[in-house]
């Protein structure tokens, strides 16, 4: 398939039509969604009509916006003006965005196509996609898979072919695990750098919209289309400039976190892939530091606390008034309680009674402020990290898809899914997660996540995507 | 047996903004149709989020600077969270642990200082509606107007002990906000709440009594009375040797007293922990000096100047320091005259003649004084009155004259003949008028009444138009006596 750039070339040199390119997306969902379902709604009549706009806009003479020829999906947390969004909840069913989220008008602007929403896990949480309230999406790969989550629509979307770049969100790993299980290129960009204006709100201090792609340079494209401060919203970055000029992949220093190989559950192909990509790496010229990362094994349990305490506090507003699902009772109690008890999917109230309970009087300073400070400890400890090392290299997950029903009933195994991409959230630093390797028995793909500092975005891509080429 | 009541107050006071606390929304008008100033943000949609209004936050420093509070360099937005129809992202954001200021005091008339315990910027809730008019309605309908209103939270340490306390400090509070320029406080449009913190204990008793809350107090009159009533309620429960039960209620305006709302038990949870979606509020230096530049002297301290600066009596200094525009035309008097004598007259104009027009003509407070007479002017026709060229009667008169008139006094003093006669042969022709007009009261006065001049000086006066120099009438009659 062809990359987004070269799509956006082939338009500019007037050699395919937006339309054309649209209208071989479409058909190649119409063909092989039914057996995926990456998508909870396809924008058909929209894509074309945007499609056809563009063309009459490059055939009037006018400059298209530098998107044109670019096909996007988006997550079904992303809003997008008069579009059904759903979040893969039955509590958000048959609501209809009444606004563009930033990430979404950016797009339009520069005349990007926007072709469907994707499945996901409900509100973000879960790793398999197997909490939508909707779909089953299977993993493009081997469709008795799961294709990863929350972001697994999206990643599905993209490795099969039906977009060129796909946007997730990335909470605790929401991006990166997913585009590990289905073999492609995933970012969760830093902390403030796309705006959250628009996003459905999972956990606040946490969640970051970002693109996921077949290869590096249409990461990068998908990154540069969304990013940049947005007074909308307040914690994102009025600095615009990137830190970290890339060079060279000789000469820099990556960093690998002492006895990761050690850690339960981590598959034996996995860790052998691991010392594969090591040496290759180290044989372009880079030099591979061993680090300790002591937070790391607190990581997880502060970030269930901190991220269900935001969770329970975003996800009140859903009460069966004001939009989706709404069924009548007899008193407010019971309306409140028959509409969040009926609309909201199991995992979701677990995470909404753990976060309820986090930052209940009494139990305040012994999770919420805890694990805030577990946040605090680990922010500094991959500071220092960072003072001597220009990245970090993990697996991006333990182990390469599962599959379906695999870990469904077990959600500690389900959560320890995303351990490695966890610390990257909670430090609010930008990571990617790129292909690399394959599980022997079904071969299916492994993912390697590559960390950086704040605001190393564009430096975090291009390295990866140098050192890809070199594998 | 004596009792000693605890009261503390809440204060919820609408900032006055042109837009909401967090979203571009503009202050609805208070017709405003319902649900006709609102967007995504201040409605709760999904995906929303909040950007904190910069206006807002630079009143509610001057409010605190007012109320004379530390202000917090870095404080921190919370959210409170609870489920409520008229609450749509069923959380408020609101300060908790971080408050924007803390420990500041109001001082009421008679010098006791109530301490204020922390200043706090939030949002306000919706307004849910049970009637439409008259007519009672089996559903309730909620108006997100007001939803997301900048509201500023002031909270008083328990140091009020009477109902009357409390009123004082109702009144000063809003003087010094309206004097800020923070809030009109009219509590008819809602622009002021207040939840009344109560308990009592034995006189002498260190102990605290079970703490009582009362919601919804919509004048400050409601106030008094509700804690009135309220002291009145638990005293008769512990004379039963009944327990006060600590719960919250509502002052039910006809029944006048307050029925329970809900129990201790029944108490939310509201579950606070810091807003990520804002950074903590970092206030700069220049901003916190900005608003002490506005604000400037307060209208306590100003009434504590002019009655030790200038003898003014409490209630001259109280009534030139509370409304801006009167005490900056008072100020500008200040600031243009340096006799005493010429600085009592124009004070004892203002308190008559200016105010008199100012409640004649209803003149609002935002109407320019300055227009209709300007301050010299004013000292003008004070000066005129004390150097003895026009009688008292003529300076009030002159007053009406140059009302609105751009005749300086002097040439009005000409004009209008109201110069003082010092002339004693015309004088002692009016005096000897007076005299046989008023025989009886001649008669006391030669007796040694000396009240008994007052109706031939007033003969002479009228008689004279106000000219003659009562001084000088007062010398002749007691020649002839």
């Amino acid at each position: 398939m062809e990359t987004a750039i070269k799509s956006i070339e082939a338009v500019k040199s007037g050699k395919k039509s937006v339309s054309q390119i649209t209208k071989d997306f479409l058909k190649k969902i119409k063909e092989e969604d039914s057996k995926i379902n990456s998508f909870l709604e396809v924008f058909e009549e929209s894509a074309l009509k945007k499609a056809e706009e563009i063309d009459a806009k490059i055939s009037s003479g006018k400059t298209p916006g530098e998107l044109a020829g670019a096909v996007f999906a988006i997550k079904d947390n992303m809003l997008y003006e008069g579009k059904e969004i759903t979040c893969a909840s039955k509590i958000l069913k048959g609501h209809i965005s009444s606004y563009n989220s930033t990430a979404v008008s950016k797009l339009l602007e520069k005349d990007a196509v926007i072709i469907g929403r994707t499945n996901m896990d409900e509100f973000a949480m879960g790793s398999s996609c197997e909490n939508s309230a909707y779909l089953k999406t299977a993993n493009p790969i081997d469709t008795q898979f799961v294709p990863g989550g929350s972001s697994g629509g999206s990643a599905a979307a993209v490795k099969a072919g039906f977009c060129h770049i796909a946007y997730g969100s990335d909470t605790g790993g929401s991006i990166r695990q997913p585009a590990s299980f289905c073999g492609i290129w995933g970012m969760k960009p830093t902390y403030g750098r796309v705006s959250r204006y628009g996003l459905v709100a999972f956990a606040s201090s946490l969640d970051q919209i970002g693109p996921m792609a077949n290869s590096w340079e249409d990461l990068l494209l998908g990154y540069k289309a969304v990013k940049g401060y947005d007074e909308k919203d307040s914690t994102s970055i009025k600095d615009i400039t990137e830190k970290g000029e890339f060079n060279s992949v000789k000469g820099l220093k990556i960093a690998v976190i002492k006895n990761l190989e050690k850690l339960e559950g981590l598959e034996s192909d996995l860790a052998e892939t691991s010392s594969n990509l090591l040496s290759k790496i180290s044989s372009m010229g880079a030099k591979i530091i061993e680090v300790d990362f002591k937070s790391f094994k607190y990581a997880l349990p502060a970030y269930y606390i901190l991220a269900s305490s935001e969770a329970s506090s975003n996800l009140a507003r859903f009460d069966g008034f004001r939009y989706g699902l709404s069924l009548e009772a007899p008193n407010l109690t019971k309306a409140y309680m028959k509409n969040r008890g009926e609309g909201f999917g199991s995992e979701v109230k677990r995470r909404i009674l753990l976060g309820t309970h986090s930052l209940s009087s009494g139990y305040y300073d012994a999770y919420y402020l805890k694990a805030q400070k577990v946040r605090n400890f680990i922010r500094k400890e991959l500071e220092e990290v960072f003072s001597q090392a220009d990245l970090i290299l993990t697996p991006s997950s333990p182990s390469a898809a599962f599959k379906f029903g695999e870990k469904i009933n077990d959600p500690l195994s389900m959560y320890l899914s995303d351990i490695f991409t966890i610390p990257v959230n909670l430090a609010g630093i930008c990571a990617l997660s790129f292909p690399f390797g394959t599980r022997k028995k079904d071969n299916m793909p492994y993912g390697f996540q590559l960390m950086a500092s704040h605001m190393k975005d564009e430096f975090l891509i291009k390295t990866a995507g140098e050192i890809s080429c070199a594998l | 047996m004596d009792f000693e009541s605890v009261i503390g107050l809440e204060i919820h006071v609408q900032i006055k903004s042109k837009s909401k606390m967090f979203c571009s929304c503009p202050s609805p008008a208070d017709d405003a149709p319902a649900n006709t100033a609102i967007c995504p943000i201040c409605t709760g949609q999904p995906g929303a989020l909040p950007a904190l209004n910069g206006y807002a936050v630079f009143s509610a420093i001057k409010a605190a600077l007012a109320l004379k509070c530390e202000i917090r360099k870095e404080s921190v937005f919370a959210r409170k969270n609870y489920f409520y129809p008229d609450l749509p992202k069923a959380y408020q954001i609101s300060q908790y642990d971080k408050p924007l200021a803390e420990n500041g005091k109001v001082e009421l008339p008679s010098g006791k200082f109530i301490r204020v315990k922390r200043a706090h910027l939030e949002e306000d809730a919706a307004k849910s509606l049970h009637a439409l008019g008259s007519q009672e309605l089996d559903h309730t309908l909620v108006d997100f107007n007001r939803c997301g209103m900048p509201l500023l939270e002031i909270v008083s340490e328990p140091d009020i002990r009477t109902s009357q306390e409390a009123y004082e400090y109702l009144t000063e509070l809003k003087k010094i906000l309206r004097w800020a320029d923070v809030s009109e406080c009219d509590m008819e449009k809602g622009h002021l709440r207040c939840d009344v913190n109560i308990s009592i204990r034995p006189m002498g008793d260190k102990n605290l009594g079970k703490k009582v809350e009362i919601k919804n107090l919509n004048s400050f009159k409601a106030a008094k009375d509700a804690i009135e009533s309220e002291i009145k309620r638990q005293k008769e429960l512990f004379l039963k040797g009944e327990e006060i039960a600590q719960d919250t209620r509502l002052w039910n305006e006809k029944l006048q007293q307050t029925i329970s709302m809900r129990s201790k038990e029944m108490a939310h949870d509201y579950r606070y922990f810091p807003e990520p979606d804002l950074p903590p509020l970092i206030l700069k230096d220049e901003e916190i000096e900005k608003a002490k530049k506005e604000i400037g002297e307060l209208p306590v301290e100003k009434a504590k100047r002019y009655i030790s600066e200038f003898s003014l009596t409490q209630k001259e200094a109280a009534a030139l320091s509370e409304n801006k525009h009167i005490n900056s035309y008072f100020e500008n008097i200040l600031s243009l005259n340096k006799n005493k004598e010429v600085l009592r007259q124009a004070v004892n104009l203002i308190m008559t003649q200016l105010f008199a027009k100012i409640n004649e003509l209803k003149i609002k407070e935002n109407e320019i004084i300055e227009k209709s007479i300007t301050a010299q002017n004013l000292l003008q026709i004070a000066e005129l009155s004390v150097k003895g060229e026009i009688s008292s009667a003529a300076a009030k008169k002159l007053f009406e004259i140059c009302w609105d008139n751009s005749l300086s006094p002097a040439k009005a003093v000409e004009i209008h003949g109201l110069k003082q006669s010092g002339d004693i042969g015309e004088i002692e022709e009016w005096v000897k008028e007076a005299v046989s007009a008023n025989p009886e009261a001649f008669t006391d006065f030669k007796n040694g009444n000396e009240k008994a001049s007052g109706p031939i000086v007033g003969f002479v006066m009228k008689k004279s138009k106000g000219k003659a120099n009562p001084k000088i009438v007062g010398e002749i009659l007691k020649k002839i006596r």
